[in-house]
């Protein structure tokens, strides 16, 4: 009996000791992570929320698709192609262009993303301890403004939307489409309310600021005046709103001096670039908001990738595979050929900043055949080989071309009419076209992305243009007069040193095969919609804006069909300016959510 | 309810019927090897009728003889004058019929064995006996031995049938004993198949004994304790060390394949040393894995694939609920309790296990040539398409001259080459009664068929268990391994599989104008003279010096415990469980990569994870029994707890090949650390009781709380209840004669699994991001994930009814498991709506059914002479069904479950054929083009959308597994081979989605065998230039049957006999040669129809073919 109790006791103890401080083992401290409960009632904690609200804009700026694609402005390559109807959905506007479409998902799940980080903030406000009360006003005011630019891009896109205003916080598969006109009326409450408490200058530059309330409120007004389909509980005042606005960027945000002062400075031959953009100040007193980038890897790991994705190319010879010379064009928003056709290559400065006229051999190419049947030639670094001749200004003369159809010159020399339509030679291949040069930036390293300087989404060239479509659409009271007065600074600065003369455009910019010329210069008599259209394609082609523009003045169809050579002989109708909502959100809502019509 | 019983029912009956089929098959032959006994007996243990009238004395003889085995030896002419015989007599023995004919004929007998000399009586020999009766003894000796390795086998029974005579043999396997000439020798040991051997003229007789995988007093694993075979409740498998590493798998998960009925196990890529996928009865959940817990000496939850499988004695699979529920919490996706190698007392042994081998490339699919390629691209393209190849993808100078030479390039075999592979493994074990030990060294090296792949792991072992005091005995075992995966580049095989084959390898083999616009590497062309940089030459990116990857992983693994026994019946055990796991994998990408653009400097990173665990189990046991009744019970209170520690750094723009080794050299753009920690506290009580040996019960119980569900969820109970009878011990069925073995088994379960939730899931945890102000850093935090405090355990409700029979001795022995299995609660990564900002939370989202039917099928086809062939057949058939979803929808398209239909539903567009020519109008109503696939209309509203046409074309979850094993053994020969087959598989082949399957793409190389649309070919399987139309990515054409037939390996070996070993001094010398994967049948486009994996970065299929050799002393 005795030995059982002492087995008794060294059980029972044991037994005991394995359970000790048992319940203590079984809570939850996550050491490396911290948890949003814990963190987000710091002022600290609260800030660094805020602060995650922005750089989702850098993903939001490179999903571009449904922002150019499909547009006036913007298609598929390979032009001569464009009538066996096989490009893409987004210019075809046939059923590859649906609810399962990967871009329409992303550039929803994006935008919810961004809703619901603002909407953090605005929930987790309320429990933040010790933070100066002016200043947790000034970051909820942030991230409602960037909320409404989320939701602004949404109820374009899609019309009526899901509208969550408070973090979600539990698993509801409930999908509500609320009215488009309530999804306005919300974002204009959140602009104003914002604008009041933003400070006209941020403690940090790149934050939302004022002007960025202010600037957005133009855009929405200017927008909702416009009343898509009666649908967005508009009216004429809204106009008159848009051009209050847009003075007020304005007066505040004066125009750059030179159009290039706003982009990375560059030299058109690589062998002798010498810039260097990351020490360049990408600030600019006409910039109202941009989305930020810099050199630093870590805090722009990706970097800005607006030199890639357009049009053009350098497969030509005595080019070097993946270098950063001309860096990576990868040719996937190429632009229509009425693109060209809309500048005055003599004296609007844009042209050439826009597009790159000749391509330099970077290595020497000793005993290149021209064509077959022709002596060889040495190519040496730095000769030109391929250059673009603008469509002012063709070569018409066997001087004036290239040995590789039969001409003079040891380069070859490509016309307009000929861009994306022509046949390969030794020289180049048969979708040549300029290279678009417009965010080219020297120095970086080859691929797809690590550009550092900042991507504009608001700055007040465009606030003149917002003015002087409201005014066209019947505001009154502009600071600067009428609606010419504002067009018209934007086309003389872009003139420079010839500010007043009459830049000439092509007057029928989509056929290739006309000279025919007229002035873009606006008067009071000729001004409209189409021509503030036109000032917009040639100042802010390849920015963040060209389909929203078009579905605002409901032009999309008109102008797309008549401009882009793949969308001519679409499908392209009335339903498509509204995209289809997910087939995934359908598809993962427990309720049944309606389709937008013709999906 | 009822009509899921029926057809469990109808479905047990049918797999039943194939089982019967396959015994019927071996029947015949087991019952032409009955062996006709024969054995001494002495003349008065032969009981004869015999009834002679006035017989003379020869008459008399035969008519004994006639009756008997014994044989009369005499002289005739001595007998003649004998007297007549008159016997009459019913059921006496022989010796008084011949003390009869003694009296009457004077004669004497003198019985040797079964031969009995007749003698006349003489006057001098009258009083002597008249009958003596000689059973020769003669001495016999041996060695038995293991039939699969060769040791000696200690402690088996040699018994002279039908005497007490007998003895057991030795450490070395040896006996020997006087056994009379003609016995027959019955050989026993627990564990295997008993064997007699009729003496006849030997004096020595060595005996191979093979495994009886069914013997029912084989001991089990059960989970904290063991039973023996016959008193198994529940569904458990099990296989030894000799079928684990008969087929030499690297991984130990391999072993398991096609070898226990109930387990499926795939692999995951063809990289070498690269683990497996295993789910237990079905896929238990929607992820498409349901890994079951792994406990290896008692380590919880370690990871399978760090073991040489040489070091394991046996592996055991609980399968059921009931046999799972002691591991509660954990057990829901089965358990596989993994025990290594144990000391045996003796003389200290060392064996040797080893091979060599040669792994090739095999099972390859066909892509195009270069003359293919241009066909199909140069030409077909543009005249399908109608459109003018872009620039970039026309054939460079230097295509057309390799196109136009008659050469082809084939990329794959310039980066693939025949790899080595081989293994050592030295053992010693020894020991005295009270103390044993066991050390082992292991060393595997398997080559990788992609250059700069391979896999080496090396491991120790060693054990030391003693008996220290009379109540005390106490162990240790511990185990180190050591692996270095060199996993290559991922861009090798990636490019290698999409080069054009038109491409050019050597510089100097460019035409002059291509040159131009090239790179050299060393003599290799970087961009193989195509106007497309997108792919550089695969053989410069394979060169570890341009590209690395590399993991290395330390693994340690101890158990001790004390094991003390204060009174007969009771004890106590506490025992320590650890595991420590260091991993680090490292990437170098140096400038001539496709990553680097043969112009960046080079990056490189590191990444290393820490993960460290202990068990703590203190367990008590108490065993009662008396004539009748049978109880243990055991208590356990246990604690768990694991902590995972993970850094990782990268750099760029570093000055020279440092691999990760120096990073600080460089840019560095990520560094990081994380911790993530859990635990569990468990307690359980079992109860096993058996009545008479025949009626058994075990009830367990087991509580368990988790650290990583919220306040209130934590804690579940998980009971269990298992009967079995022994039907083959009532009187009536042994009174059949019939069964050898026969219970009948039911169980029921529940149990749970929390280890779907990772840690934190009930917390929002927020993550950084990255930002700048005006160039200045600005990093954020936002949520992470979407936190759901409402988690509850997951649950599986498991019935299991389980039938073992044994037939003929066990000749034919078969265990046969019908279960239904109900997993409730499920947690999982649910997708959400996008609309609420996030895309999935971890959730309680349904229920799963998994019901089937598992048969294990041995048997003994032939044994006679030296020759014995013998079967295993494991068949496995579940059927996994979705039964509910959270929210009690029927179907959530979006994250691909559907009520009624298996898990891994295959929800698609369904093809039906190709549009013709002559179709071009009604394809181009639905948007489509000729050549483009054509699918069916469901709804008929002339579209084909997402909304309305999609539907479920066929799901991944196979018919039916069968593996099959033949094995035979003929003198010192073995001949094996192993034939696996999974049947009934479908998978959107991630091969045919690639760019082998693109028929339209002028950029990549293609498969070569696909039967694609041409406007000249109307193909109606599988679309043309031009794609497979709108929302081509939802069409089903590239959904596949994966089923395929297998000879997984073919073993020949032969064994040294035993004569010329004790020459050697050898107690086992066995030489093997084996072909693994040497022939696979299947349909299935791509490499390996077992796995629908990533085929640019697993690696090539393989054959493996070796030479292996055992050894021991």
């Amino acid at each position: 009996m005795k030995i059982y109790k002492k087995w008794q006791v060294i059980a029972t103890t044991i037994l005991l000791l394995s359970t000790i401080g048992c319940n203590d083992l079984l809570e939850e401290n996550a050491v490396s992570l911290q948890t949003a409960e814990n963190y987000y009632i710091t002022a600290q904690g609260f800030e660094d929320l805020v602060k995650a609200t922005y750089p989702l804009l850098r993903d939001l700026t490179r999903e571009r698709y449904l922002v150019l694609q499909g547009t006036d402005l913007f298609s598929d390559g390979d032009w001569a192609s464009a009538a066996d109807r096989l490009g893409s959905g987004f210019n075809e506007y046939n059923s590859n262009l649906g609810p399962t479409t990967a871009e329409v998902e992303s550039l929803w799940n994006l935008l919810y993303q961004e809703i619901n980080r603002c909407n953090t903030v605005v929930t987790r406000a309320e429990g933040v301890e010790g933070m100066d009360e002016t200043l947790k006003a000034v970051r909820i005011a942030e991230a409602k403004v960037l909320r409404a630019l989320a939701f602004f891009y949404a109820v374009q896109q899609w019309g009526d939307i899901p509208m969550p205003l408070e973090e979600t916080t539990t698993a509801n598969k409930e999908v509500t489409r609320v009215p488009s006109a309530q999804v306005y009326a919300q974002i204009i409450a959140d602009l104003e309310a914002a604008e009041g408490i933003l400070p006209v200058e941020a403690t940090d530059y790149g934050r939302v600021t004022k002007g960025a309330a202010q600037f957005l409120l133009a855009r929405v007004y200017l927008t909702r005046g416009w009343n898509f389909n009666n649908s967005l509980g508009g009216s004429a005042a809204d106009f008159n709103k848009a051009l209050e606005y847009a003075d007020k960027i304005i007066a505040v945000y004066p125009l750059a001096e030179n159009y290039s002062d706003l982009f990375p400075a560059r030299n058109e031959n690589p062998l002798l670039e010498t810039n260097n953009p990351s020490t360049q100040n990408d600030r600019n007193d006409e910039i109202v908001f941009a989305v930020q980038y810099s050199e630093n890897i870590v805090t722009s790991p990706y970097g800005n990738d607006y030199h890639h994705p357009f049009g053009g190319g350098t497969d030509v010879p005595g080019e070097v595979a993946r270098t950063s010379y001309y860096n990576r064009y990868l040719g996937k928003f190429i632009m229509t050929p009425a693109v060209y056709r809309l500048y005055d290559s003599d004296i609007d400065t844009r042209y050439n900043h826009n597009f790159l006229g000749q391509i330099y051999a970077l290595i020497d190419v000793p005993g290149f055949v021209p064509a077959d049947g022709l002596t060889p030639i040495d190519i040496s670094a730095g000769d030109v080989v391929v250059q673009f001749r603008p469509w002012d200004n063709p070569a018409t003369t066997p001087a004036e071309r290239g040995m590789d159809v039969g001409g003079d010159l040891p380069y070859s020399v490509i016309n307009a009419d000929e861009y994306q339509n022509i046949p390969s030679t030794n020289y180049h291949g048969n979708n040549a076209q300029p290279l678009t040069w417009k965010w080219f930036e020297p120095n970086i390293e080859y691929g797809d992305g690590f550009g550092t300087t900042d991507f504009i989404l608001f700055r007040s060239a465009e606030a003149y243009l917002i003015a002087a479509e409201a005014i066209v659409k019947g505001a009154t009271g502009g600071d600067l007069g009428t609606a010419d007065v504002y067009y018209n600074r934007v086309v003389d600065r872009a003139l420079g040193a010839n500010a007043g003369a009459d830049p000439l455009q092509a007057a029928d910019p989509a056929d290739v095969s006309s000279m025919d010329a007229v002035s873009y210069r606006a008067t009071s008599g000729n001004i409209n919609i189409d021509m503030i259209l036109n000032e917009r394609a040639r100042e802010l082609v390849g920015e963040y804006n060209r389909w929203y523009d078009l579905k605002r003045t409901e032009k999309l169809i008109e102008r797309a069909k008549a401009w882009n050579p793949y969308t001519a002989d679409s499908e392209l109708a009335p339903m498509h300016y509204l995209r289809p909502i997910p087939q995934q959100e359908l598809d993962l809502a427990s309720n049944d959510v309606p389709q937008n019509d013709g999906y | 309810m009822k009509i899921k019983l029926l057809q469990l029912i109808v479905m047990l009956s049918k797999y039943a019927f194939i089982g019967l089929f396959l015994q019927a098959l071996t029947f015949s032959l087991l019952l032409a090897s009955e062996i006709n006994a024969q054995e001494n007996k002495s003349v008065r243990e032969v009981y004869i009728d015999i009834q002679l009238q006035d017989a003379d004395i020869f008459e008399t003889f035969k008519s004994i003889e006639s009756q008997t085995n014994f044989k009369f030896n005499y002289e005739k002419k001595d007998l003649k004058s004998t007297n007549r015989i008159s016997i009459n007599g019913r059921k006496q023995s022989v010796a008084d019929v011949l003390m009869e004919i003694s009296r009457e004929a004077n004669l004497k007998f003198r019985q040797v064995n079964n031969n009995i000399n007749v003698n006349k009586l003489t006057d001098n020999s009258i009083n002597e006996p008249k009958i003596e009766i000689i059973i020769d003894d003669i001495e016999i000796s041996g060695r038995v031995t293991d039939q699969d390795n060769g040791d000696g086998l200690p402690g088996v029974n040699v018994i002279v049938k039908g005497t007490t005579l007998g003895t057991v043999t030795d450490i070395d396997g040896k006996y020997s004993l006087n056994a009379p000439e003609d016995g027959i020798l019955v050989f026993s040991s627990v564990g295997y198949i008993s064997e007699e051997i009729t003496i006849g003229s030997q004096s020595v007789i060595n005996l191979a004994m093979s495994v009886d995988i069914t013997s029912l007093e084989e001991i089990v694993v059960v989970g904290y304790g063991t039973v023996e075979r016959r008193d198994v409740t529940g569904a458990v498998g099990s296989i030894k060390s000799v079928d684990i590493t008969r087929s030499n798998p690297v991984q130990t998960a391999a072993a398991l394949q096609g070898q226990i009925a109930g387990v499926n196990i795939n692999k995951l890529s063809n990289n070498p040393g690269e683990g497996y996928s295993i789910d237990i009865r079905g896929l238990g959940n929607f992820s498409g894995q349901s890994e079951p817990l792994v406990v290896i000496d008692g380590v919880i939850g370690a990871d399978m694939n760090i073991l040489n499988p040489n070091d394991i004695e046996t592996i055991d699979v609980l399968k059921d609920a009931s046999s799972t529920a002691i591991y509660g919490s954990r057990g829901a996706n089965g358990v596989i309790i993994i025990t290594t190698k144990r000391g045996k007392s003796g003389v200290p042994k060392i064996s040797y296990s080893g091979y060599v081998g040669v792994k090739e490339m095999a099972h390859m699919p066909t892509f195009q040539t270069a003359q293919e390629f241009a066909h199909h691209v140069f030409e077909l393209w543009p005249q399908e398409t109608g459109k003018t190849l872009p620039s970039n993808r026309q054939p460079t100078s230097s295509e057309t001259a390799l196109v136009e030479s008659g050469n082809s390039t084939d990329w794959v075999d310039l980066v693939t080459e025949p790899a080595l592979q081989m293994s050592h493994n030295i053992g010693l074990t020894g020991g005295t009664e009270k103390t044993t030990f066991d050390f082992s060294l292991g060393y595997l090296d398997e080559g990788g068929n992609t250059i700069g792949t391979g896999f080496k792991r090396y491991s120790v072992k060693a054990g030391l268990e003693s008996q220290v005091h009379q109540k005390v005995k106490v162990g240790i075992t511990s185990y180190y391994a050591f692996s270095k995966a060199d996993l290559g580049s991922l861009e090798t095989l990636r490019s290698a599989l999409r080069a054009r084959p038109t491409g050019t390898v050597y510089t100097k083999d460019l035409q002059p104008n291509d040159a131009a616009g090239d790179k050299d590497w060393n003599g290799y062309s970087l961009f193989m003279g195509i106007n497309d940089n997108q792919v550089i030459n695969p053989v410069v990116e394979a060169q570890p010096e341009n590209y690395q990857r590399q993991n290395r992983t330390s693994a340690f693994i101890a158990n001790a415990y004390i094991d003390y026994t204060p009174i007969k019946g009771l004890s106590f055990r506490s025992a320590i469980s650890t595991a420590l796991i260091d991993e680090q994998e490292g990437e170098f990408r140096g400038q001539y990569t496709k990553d680097r653009k043969t112009t960046a400097p080079p990056r490189a990173s590191l990444s290393t994870g820490k993960m460290s665990n202990y068990t703590w189990d203190n367990t008590i046991t108490y065993k009662l029994s008396t004539q009748n009744h049978g109880l243990t019970i055991t208590g356990l209170a246990s604690i768990f707890e694991q902590r995972n520690q993970t850094t990782n750094t990268a750099a760029q723009d570093l000055p020279y090949n440092s691999l990760w080794y120096h990073l600080g050299d460089g840019t560095v753009t990520d560094w990081s650390t994380n911790l993530v920690e859990g635990a569990l506290i468990s307690y359980m009580g079992r109860i096993n009781y058996s009545f008479m040996d025949k009626y058994l019960i075990t009830l367990t119980g087991r509580t368990d709380g988790a650290s990583q569900l919220s306040e209130g969820n934590k804690w579940q109970f998980f009971p269990s209840v298992a009967v079995a009878w022994r039907l083959g011990d009532e009187e009536f069925i042994k009174n059949t004669n019939l069964f050898s073995d026969l219970k009948l088994r039911a169980s029921y379960g529940e149990v749970g699994n929390a280890s779907n939730i990772p840690p934190y899931s009930t917390q929002s945890t927020i993550t950084q991001s990255q930002y700048e102000f005006g160039g200045s850093p600005a990093y954020g935090y936002f949520i992470n994930n979407l936190a759901n405090k409402d988690l509850v355990w997951e649950r599986s409700k498991e019935l299991n009814i389980g039938l073992n029979i044994g037939l003929l001795e066990n000749r034919i022995s078969a265990e046969i498991e019908v279960y239904n299995r109900t997993t409730v609660d499920l947690i999982l990564g649910d997708k959400l709506p996008n609309s609420t900002g996030y895309t999935d939370v971890v959730a309680n989202v349904g229920e799963i059914q998994n019901r089937g039917v598992e048969l294990m099928l041995n048997t003994v086809n032939f044994d006679k002479n030296d020759f014995r062939w013998t079967t295993m057949i494991s068949f496995t058939k579940n059927n996994n069904e979705v039964t509910k979803l959270a929210g009690g929808v029927t179907e959530d398209i979006g994250n691909n479950r559907f009520v009624g239909y298996p898990v891994n539903a295959l929800y698609f567009y369904e093809k039906d054929g190709i549009w013709q020519l002559d179709e071009a109008d009604e394809a181009e109503g639905y948007g489509y083009l000729p050549g483009q696939g054509k699918f069916v209309d469901q709804n008929n509203d002339g579209k084909i959308t997402d909304a309305d046409d999609r539907v479920i074309v066929g799901d991944e979850s196979p018919n039916f597994l069968l593996g099959m094993r033949n094995q035979v053994n003929f003198k010192n020969f073995d001949f094996s081979f192993f034939i696996y087959t999974r049947q009934g598989v479908q998978w959107r082949s991630s091969y045919l989605t690639g760019t082998f399957g693109d028929t339209g793409n002028n950029r990549y190389n293609h498969d070569a065998s696909l039967d694609y649309w041409t406007t000249t070919n109307p193909s109606n399987t599988y679309w043309g230039f031009n794609g497979a139309g709108p929302a081509s990515s939802k069409n089903s054409f590239s959904v596949v049957k994966a089923d395929f037939v297998r000879i997984s390996d073919i073993t020949l070996g032969y064994t040294i006999p035993r004569a010329t070993l004790d020459r050697m001094g050898f107690s086992n010398f066995r030489i093997y040669a084996q072909a693994n994967n040497p022939f696979v049948f299947t349909k299935t486009p791509g490499f390996n129809p077992e796995y629908n994996g990533n085929v640019y970065t697993d690696g090539v299929s393989f054959a493996t073919y070796l030479l292996g050799l055992n050894v021991s002393f």
